[in-house]
């Protein structure tokens, strides 16, 4: 599973998303004060641990939690 | 051959052998101190944190005169104060506050040649116990404002032949290709390209790959010159915040002894989002 956003961001590491309990490649990304935050770019999931719905739920929350960014700064756009 | 002014610079054996004292403080300068000072830092080092501590809280601009001596008071330094900068990111940040120093008047400054980089590469000892400083009283310059290029300096130096620009972003951010990396959203510009006449010399360029010292007078030279980069113009340099180019600014003002060399840190995030300036790509 890949988080398009982060498309282009460079590969710094790859070790488990706690999160998601799987092994991802992760980026770093500055916050306005300077501050590098790690984050997941895509993530690794072995078959024989996750079945297809649980990664389209993944997906799904990603997506929802994207759409509802999006409404907070552009509320007006459909 | 020996830099222009030598007395700038200390290499990090020096650092180790002259640990700091009541009239000799080390600074560390970073960009991101969570994921720096705050991880280890060198022994009895302070730290200034960019983003919060040179610069003005609410209006983009570096800290005021005031501020600047609330800052050294609170760092234990005094206008007599031998200090050593070395920061993260290459030393792009310490090079910035040697600037803002240097605004301010302040004499006995250096760099330590290589900043983290150098020190982990050389697997030295960093320590996570912050120093207790005694606060000090300290009087600054009134800032030099010879030091500084804002955008109407800019916008004057263009296409004067006694005036050179140095680019020293990355080539894909000077052709416009992108204006940030994905690392950086924070500090993208509503165009891409470069300022009119200006020449790309990548902060790169100036340093070695291996440790990040800087290279030698013969090979810095041949870096500027050929580009008409010389000692007899008017120097503005500019990367996307300040920081690269004070990098920069350091390397010709100090190593190669520029008398005339600006820092533009309104850089292109100011250059690139403003209405009407001119950009070529």
């Amino acid at each position: 599973m890949e988080d398009k956003t982060k498309r282009g961001l460079n590969v710094k590491e790859t070790s488990i998303d706690e999160k998601l309990s799987a092994k991802a490649d992760k980026g770093m990304i500055h916050d306005m004060d300077g501050i590098g935050h790690w984050v997941p770019i895509r993530w690794y999931f072995p078959k024989n641990q996750f079945s297809f719905e649980q990664i389209t739920k993944y997906a799904e929350d990603m997506e929802k939690r994207y759409t509802a960014l999006r409404e907070l700064t552009c509320p007006d756009d459909d | 051959m020996s830099y222009a002014h030598p007395e700038v610079l200390v290499d990090t054996e020096w650092v180790s052998n002259n640990p700091p004292s009541e009239n000799r403080k080390l600074v560390e300068v970073d960009y991101d101190p969570v994921n720096g000072y705050q991880k280890g830092h060198i022994k009895g080092a302070s730290l200034i944190w960019w983003k919060r501590d040179i610069n003005d809280p609410l209006t983009r601009d570096i800290i005021n005169k005031r501020q600047f001596e609330e800052l050294m008071a609170k760092n234990g330094i005094t206008a007599n104060t031998e200090v050593i900068l070395y920061g993260d990111f290459n030393n792009w940040f310490a090079a910035f506050v040697f600037w803002v120093f240097k605004i301010y008047g302040h004499e006995n400054l250096k760099i330590m040649n290589g900043g983290r980089k150098k020190w982990e590469l050389e697997n030295r000892e960093y320590v996570v116990e912050e120093p207790q400083l005694l606060p000090t009283k300290y009087i600054a310059q009134p800032p030099d404002a010879g030091l500084r290029a804002h955008l109407f300096d800019v916008s004057r130096a263009l296409g004067k032949e006694d005036s050179v620009m140095v680019d020293v972003r990355s080539p894909a951010e000077f052709t416009g290709q992108i204006t940030a990396p994905p690392e950086y959203p924070m500090e993208h510009a509503q165009r891409g390209g470069h300022i009119p006449g200006a020449n790309n010399i990548p902060w790169a360029t100036a340093v070695n790959d291996a440790d990040g010292t800087f290279k030698s007078v013969d090979d810095l030279k041949a870096n500027y010159e050929p580009k008409g980069v010389t000692p007899d113009k008017d120097v503005i340099c500019y990367c996307r915040i300040g920081e690269r180019s004070s990098h920069s600014w350091f390397v010709l003002k100090y190593l190669l002894g520029y008398p005339k060399v600006r820092n533009y840190d309104g850089s292109w995030t100011e250059w690139g989002n403003m209405i009407g300036n001119p950009v070529e790509k």
